[in-house]
């Protein structure tokens, strides 16, 4: 499949078990479909690498993409936050197949993706680690201690992308946190850093092609469904009716692209 | 002469990386203090030094534990519990990571380092860790037990101990168990329970008191339930620990005899819930009722 069909389909499925839940954390999981099909549908290779979903609240998209690699079956997907679900909305290694690494406490996956590049690099293995972290997370002083360590022990197997969709959950970034220049601070980090538009497929393969250790997404949280773009808290809704209709019609004109 | 403990930690962790590859020690810019320095520069590729980021040291040596790696971890025991409490949860017992936490210099060991690097409250956190091994070391043989027990098994442990050398308690041939607590005497109608380097101090008091048997707790989690149960029907029990009186041995033992119908007495020595100060080993001692003396007069009471 190709990878923006595959971003599609991520976007579709992620919709309908939002839908089918009832409620969820659209805005974050959409602004990562592209980022997802791009790795597990071109430049991860799945026997050696590793995926942490730092901003764990991601988690429906991350099973969308694994549901379509076929670490379960899709049918599973609408078990999302039931009772008893082996997906809950953040990814826990122990339940969700296919799932490496447990996180959902902001600033502790990046940590333990940097932990596993380094481990990666003391057993000599080969294996690259693609990790994702938020815009609201960078908040958190763990990713700064995790970004100092990655910059240190020279993790050139790891790539740190940043979901820049602009907002938190109580508003956007710039009303609840500070205003920084991403690309200044992690390069002042030593860290090599570009920017690319997280909503196009093939400016992120390129850019992991680059090389470099952090890769800022451009993106809109809800990205890809225009109703929640323009939503001013999209963080995690629960859908009313008049809602529910709005993400089926979205979800159909996806269906029809 | 006995071993000074952070010796022990650094022989025992330098035997087992020269053993085996995946072994990995990590410390937070603590390592000279905890003896390691040496190790580190005879294993470069198996140490990491973390600088002083905790959260970070401890979730990552998660994240090693991920790819096959035996992570052991070193910094003060404040920073090893209080400062991390949610990483050694979420990235560790949560997830079902293993790794092994040394928090150093517990209780009144911090001494000139004073109440803002002491810990009275390490257990009572690390006990409510799902899954987890918490232990107290009082001699080199045991803290060589626990380290080297950390590597056969797959779970998150936590250790706490000094660093400077305590009298040896035990020998090269004793058999330590996870969850069996070590009875020094057999009668066991009146019993004073302690970990740590207070086992020291209570064998003292007992030389000065009548049919009383000391019992190290060292293996907090899992405990010595069948002990316990014995216990029940003990006449007089105490309990002794360079830690706070919430959420220590003392709580832990008393809830097991409540569940099991104790009927005698329970005294218990603790800390209560005091901050600590800046202060040498015997002043805080005395400080706290952390005494030998102290310990007589109350069992005595």
């Amino acid at each position: 499949m190709e990878t923006t069909e595959f971003a599609n389909q991520i976007r579709i499925n992620t919709a309908e078990m939002l839908l089918e839940r009832g409620f969820g954390h659209i805005g974050a999981s959409m602004s990562i479909v592209e980022t997802l099909a791009v790795l597990f549908n071109e430049k991860m290779d799945l026997t050696k690498d590793y995926f942490v979903l730092s901003k764990g609240h991601g988690g429906p998209a991350y099973y969308a993409a694994l549901a379509l690699k076929g670490y379960f079956d899709m049918s599973e997907l609408k078990t999302l936050n039931q009772n008893k679900t082996i997906l809950p909305s953040h990814p826990d290694r122990l339940k969700v197949p296919g799932a490496q690494v447990t996180t959902g406490s902001l600033g502790q996956g990046i940590s333990q993706a940097v932990g596993i590049a380094k481990g990666l690099k003391i057993k000599e293995e080969e294996g690259k680690v693609y990790c994702i972290i938020g815009d609201g997370e960078l908040n958190e002083g763990q990713v700064y201690e995790a970004l100092i360590f990655a910059s240190k022990e020279k993790l050139d197997n790891l790539v740190i992308f940043l979901d820049f969709n602009k907002k938190q959950l109580d508003g956007t970034i710039k009303q609840i946190s500070a205003t920084i220049d991403y690309k200044l601070f992690f390069d002042s980090l030593g860290l090599s850093t570009i920017r690319v538009d997280g909503k196009n497929c093939n400016e992120i393969k390129e850019g992991i092609d680059k090389n470099v250790s952090v890769i800022i997404l451009d993106t809109i949280k809800g990205q890809g469904l225009p109703y929640f773009e323009s939503m001013e808290y999209n963080h995690h809704v629960h859908f009313t009716p008049e809602l529910k209709e709005i993400l089926r019609n979205e979800i159909e004109n996806l269906k029809n692209e | 002469m006995s071993k000074e403990l952070r010796v022990v930690y650094q022989e025992v962790l330098s035997d087992l990386m020269k053993k085996d590859k995946n072994v990995v020690m990590l410390d937070a810019d603590l390592a000279s203090a905890s003896g390691s320095l040496k190790t580190f520069e005879s294993f470069p590729n198996q140490t990491v030094n973390c600088g002083i980021s905790e959260a970070n040291m401890i979730s990552a040596a998660c994240g090693m534990s991920l790819v096959g790696l035996k992570p052991y971890v070193h910094t003060f025991a404040p920073f090893a519990t209080r400062r991390v409490f949610d990483q050694l949860y979420m990235s560790g017992a949560f997830s079902q990571n293993a790794i092994h936490i040394f928090g150093s210099e517990p209780g009144i060991y911090a001494q000139y380092n004073g109440g803002t690097h002491t810990s009275f409250e390490d257990i009572a956190l690390t006990r409510t860790l799902p899954n987890a091994v918490i232990t107290s070391i009082c001699d080199a043989h045991q803290f060589e037990f626990v380290l080297r027990s950390f590597y056969k098994d797959n779970k998150l442990y936590y250790t706490r101990s000094g660093r400077k050398a305590l009298p040896d308690l035990y020998t090269n041939g004793t058999r330590f168990e996870l969850g069996k607590w070590m009875k020094h005497g057999d009668a066991l109608d009146q019993v004073i329970i302690s970990h740590g380097w207070m086992v020291h101090e209570c064998l003292e008091a007992c030389k000065e008191l009548k049919d009383v048997t000391v019992i190290d707790a060292f293996s907090i989690y899992p405990y010595d339930n069948e002990l316990l149960m014995k216990l029940s029907h003990t006449s007089k029990i105490m309990v002794v620990e360079d830690h706070n009186i919430v959420g220590g041995v003392g709580e832990l033992v008393a809830r097991e005899l409540m569940i099991h119908g104790y009927k005698g007495e329970f005294i218990h020595l603790g800390i209560e819930q005091q901050v600590s100060e800046v202060g040498d080993f015997e002043f805080l001692k005395q400080r706290f009722g952390l005494t030998k003396e102290n310990i007589i007069s109350l069992w005595n009471k």
